[in-house]
């Protein structure tokens, strides 16, 4: 049997919420999970002169997440910078494409997370927005990303029949 | 007994930016008769496109070790680094319970070409660790170099693997013969790196591979570079 996937999807600048993303990944991993990373960005982000180098980094270690991403995967693990909402730049087309598939009923039984990367608020707005796609939420107990990563893994794998 | 493992009957996959040989079932590459051989799980040659390489992903339970033929290698983790791995160079990253790296190579205008071993822990869960360690390829010419084993004593020169295997590396000449008892039940996977050896009397080009075992010695002469994997 094909091991449960999660696609991890992120958004980044200057490679902070990449790191609480890997956290995350890694818990999933320790659940023995398997973590699809995927970097959101957009054309004509403003990138801070300091986080040049990280920045093209990203845009060459990544790719974005695609239909085929989620309607591979069991979980959905979303870390959105802090400060960040559905509707901003990175997040609109995305959430558009979850919306579409909430639409045409394929994100169905899959469970989903939001990491908390220091701002209540964009962990609230996200939360509304996959709620409303379908998504069975799982909440975390504090800013441990792992430990919430491990939770969603969890909760796939130990959803798996004939285990 | 020796069992030898041509170069070209590994399994191949080319992605344009990898060129990649499998020893054993890797990825998409499948054959049942060549699942690995003892703890060894895969080992797969990589040449590397300058400037591409592997996205971070993860590993678990699983002892991954990186020989560099040539060029360099870029690597970060959930651990360390940034690191950079060149020739006469080794990496040893225990995944234990789970860790996420990424492998570039680190040149935009040279390729590159490395081994990538993974071998099956003595237990799982265990911390995650990174080591890399650089070696003076004097110390291999006509002999064995050990580079890997279940201890260290000088952990800048010799990587701990999680398992009972110990990891040489030979370069021979003419003249040269390498001779390496096994104990009673061990057993050993022998790869040409680079040129040519004669393996107990049997000759093994650049990319080929054999497994020993029933043997109570091996001995290495020939034109070449080899890795030696004495395994339980």
């Amino acid at each position: 049997m094909a091991q449960p996937a999660v696609v991890v999807a992120f958004s980044s600048r200057c490679g902070t919420t990449e790191t609480i993303a890997h956290t995350a990944a890694i818990g999933t991993v320790n659940a023995r999970a398997l973590p699809r990373l995927r970097w959101l960005t957009h054309d004509g982000l403003v990138v801070p002169p300091e986080c040049a180098v990280t920045f093209r980094r990203l845009q060459k270690e990544y790719v974005a997440p695609n239909e085929s991403d989620i309607a591979g995967s069991q979980a959905l693990i979303i870390v959105p910078s802090a400060g960040m909402t559905p509707s901003s730049n990175e997040w609109q087309p995305f959430v558009a494409l979850l919306d579409r598939m909430a639409q045409a009923r394929t994100l169905a039984g899959k469970v989903c997370a939001v990491i908390d990367t220091g701002d209540g608020h964009t962990v609230a707005s996200f939360t509304t927005v996959l709620s409303a796609c379908g998504f069975s939420l799982i909440a975390a107990d504090g800013r441990d990303a792992r430990a919430h990563g491990r939770a969603v893994g969890l909760a796939i794998v130990g959803a798996l029949p004939h285990r | 007994m020796i069992t030898i493992r041509r170069s070209e009957d590994r399994g191949y996959a080319d992605r344009g930016w990898l060129r990649s040989h499998a020893t054993f079932s890797f990825g998409s590459y499948h054959d049942p008769n060549f699942m690995g051989f003892r703890v060894l799980r895969v080992l797969n040659e990589d040449r590397i496109a300058p400037g591409k390489g592997f996205g971070p992903h993860s590993h678990r339970d699983m002892e991954i070790v990186t020989y560099m033929v040539e060029g360099r290698l870029a690597h970060r983790d959930s651990l360390t680094g940034p690191h950079v791995l060149g020739r006469h160079e080794l990496q040893a990253m225990t995944a234990g319970d789970g860790l996420v790296h990424s492998e570039f190579n680190a040149s935009e205008t040279e390729p590159s070409h490395s081994l990538q071993i993974w071998i099956d822990p003595q237990t799982e869960d265990l911390t995650p660790s990174y080591q890399q360690i650089a070696f003076d390829p004097e110390g291999a010419r006509g002999r064995l170099l050990l580079l890997a084993a279940p201890t260290s004593s000088d952990p800048a020169r010799t990587a701990i693997i999680r398992q009972d295997v110990q990891l040489y590396v030979t370069e021979v000449s003419a003249g040269d013969s390498v001779i390496h008892a096994l104990r009673e039940g061990r057993h050993a996977w022998i790869q040409v790196v680079r040129g040519a050896i004669d393996l107990n009397g049997v000759a093994l080009q650049q990319g080929d591979g054999a497994a020993v075992s029933d043997e109570r010695e091996i001995r290495v002469s020939g034109d070449g570079e080899a890795l030696v994997f004495d395994l339980p």
